[in-house]
């Protein structure tokens, strides 16, 4: 199923909003990307599945107080900031 | 000076000699890029006043005669490499107008040496793309032919280095990004080991294929280049510890006895026949130098395209849920009465182009419950076989030859209006990258049409040093065609 409907789910799980319009073309756009995807229907999977190795965290520094990125640099590219703060909408 | 397709040892030996200064050598640049990159679109940012101080501290240090491999050469920097205080776009609207608090760590080694950043370089969105078309900001054309692409993502980097607006340049390579552009506009270009350039600062599209690497007009400028990009960094998670060696160190040693693999796929149906003749021609050549020839098997390049695609866009709809307008980047204009999450929603909706929205609606396909076992634990199955495939290959081979696109640069509108053809384009680079393992990228002939092929050498794991060497053999006998840019675009 690549319908609008799949297209509204996955475009809700991305944080995208799409226009009704939008949401048909995209649809038509996964439809074709798919058609390439499913190929792989036919590999069985016979054996392992790769596993990526896991981040080495063997080498942890010494625990000494170091300077942290100051505030104003941590500011400099948002939008919308106040006193020491990003400034964002109502959440509840 | 003649600018045209110069090298690092030219540039260095003029340096050295005080033939030109590091400024010198920078305006010259500059000048060339206010006359040709109007009908070119290379570059995103020209960064003339950071480059100009950049080249007197390095003509100081030329000066004093402790001038490093890389001291006061001009680079060309793909816009998704951070660069402390210049913009950093990644050819996005959501990041028109992020200037990193930092730099990338390979930007840091590369003002080790003190080398000059010319500007950062256009790119595909997000480096989603193989023909620099779905940048925010504008059309890079190939330096051969303005009616065709420079390729992508990195193409901006390719067709600077190809039409000497900068002499070398850095790009990334997640499925071919770095040799397919090079291959499409007559340069060389590397993807180096995975694991072996620390991805610090560098904005991350897929996380366990990213790389980056150097573009350049031979073999030994992109080994001089990683050099002195690679190295561990306890900032990449993946970075490797294992001690690094002279890249450069087998270029003019003899290649006799080596045994050159060329997978049969890789030559079969979907490859055009200028393609393969023109590899084919160069495979004969390595043979008359002394190697060995042999026809071998991969039979899982046949899902490379969904194994590629299936990973890449679950990781990266995973690294681009940072992008939400609050902290940097594109920010929505507030609507009273909207809530925190419609803002972020249209913040997205508004600030990502139409590829990487597919990119992200794929990823979270792949990944979402129902789906998860038939496309991303099957795509992690096929990356095994990849991977154990390659292996059987190197245990009798040394290097594997292959075309670095089936085909030359097509024409714009051509590769984006079908998504299909676009995604298999990839095909002859994107296992390069599931496997982790380098590859460079050299151009072998020209079509019928004067537009560049190029071959792909692929070498084990952190055997960069040999790959360089076999390109660099080839490389010497090669009579390279340049594109005609001084009297426009042809």
């Amino acid at each position: 199923m690549r319908d609008k409907e799949m297209v509204r789910y996955l475009s809700g799980l991305g944080k995208l909003s799409l226009t009704e319009q939008e949401l048909e073309s995209f649809a038509a756009d996964m439809e074709r990307i798919l058609e390439i995807m499913d190929s792989i229907n036919e590999v069985e999977i016979t054996g392992e599945v790769y596993q990526e190795p896991g981040v080495a965290f063997g080498d942890l520094r010494q625990d000494e107080k170091k300077d942290s990125t100051p505030t104003e640099t941590i500011l400099q590219n948002a939008k919308e900031k106040q006193d020491n703060a990003f400034v964002v909408p109502k959440l509840f | 000076m003649d600018l045209t397709n110069v090298t690092i040892k030219q540039l260095r030996t003029k340096l050295d000699a005080k033939e030109i200064s590091a400024p010198e050598l920078a305006k010259a640049y500059f000048a060339r890029i206010a006359a040709l990159d109007p009908a070119l679109g290379c570059y995103i940012t020209v960064s003339e006043k950071e480059a100009l101080a950049q080249a007197e501290k390095a003509q100081k240090r030329i000066d004093a005669g402790e001038a490093a491999p890389l001291t006061g050469i001009p680079f060309g920097i793909k816009d998704n490499i951070c660069t402390e205080g210049v913009k950093t776009t990644c050819a996005s609207r959501m990041l028109e107008d992020f200037v990193p608090p930092y730099s990338a760590t390979v930007m840091e080694r590369l003002q080790q040496q003190d080398i000059v950043m010319l500007g950062k370089l256009n790119m595909d969105e997000f480096a989603m793309g193989n023909t620099t078309e779905t940048s925010y900001f504008k059309k890079t054309v190939n330096p051969y032919n303005k009616e065709r692409v420079p390729g992508g993502s990195s193409g901006g980097s390719a067709a600077a280095v190809s039409a000497s607006l900068a002499p070398v340049a850095l790009g990334t390579d997640t499925g071919g990004s770095i040799r397919q552009p090079s291959s499409f506009c007559g340069v060389t270009g590397m993807k180096p080991t995975y694991g072996s350039v620390s991805r610090f600062g560098v904005v991350a599209f897929a996380s366990s294929l990213d790389q980056v690497g150097p573009i350049a007009n031979s073999a030994y400028d992109c080994g001089v280049i990683y050099n002195a990009i690679t190295g561990f960094d306890p900032q990449d998670g993946k970075s490797s510890p294992k001690e690094r060696s002279d890249a450069t160190a087998l270029i003019g040693k003899s290649i006799e006895g080596m045994t050159i693999a060329l997978p049969k796929e890789f030559f079969g149906e979907g490859i055009e026949e200028e393609v393969k003749k023109a590899v084919l021609a160069a495979a004969k050549s390595y043979e008359a130098m002394g190697a060995i020839l042999k026809e071998v098997s991969m039979p899982s390049l046949k899902y490379a395209i969904p194994t590629y695609y299936l990973i890449a866009s679950a990781e990266a709809s995973s690294n681009l849920s940072r992008y939400d307008g609050i902290k940097f980047g594109y920010r929505a204009k507030d609507i009273p009465g909207e809530d925190y999450n419609d803002l972020i929603c249209r913040t997205r909706s508004e600030g990502f182009g139409d590829e990487v929205k597919r990119r992200i609606l794929l990823g979270n396909y792949a990944l979402s419950s129902g789906y998860y076992d038939a496309y991303y634990k099957k795509a992690l199955y096929l990356k095994g076989k990849i991977k154990q495939e390659y292996e059987a290959i190197f245990s009798e081979s040394d290097v594997v030859l292959t075309p670095t696109a089936p085909y030359v640069a097509c024409g714009f509108d051509q590769g984006i209006d079908d998504l299909g053809k676009m995604y298999l384009a990839d095909i002859c680079t994107a296992t390069v990258n599931i496997a982790g393992l380098p590859a460079i990228s050299t151009p072998c002939g020209y079509d019928a049409g004067g537009m560049p092929i190029g071959m792909s050498l692929v070498g084990r794991a952190f055997d960069e040093a040999q790959i360089l060497q076999v390109a660099d053999a080839f490389e010497r006998n090669f009579e390279r065609i340049g594109p005609k840019v001084e009297s426009g675009v042809r």
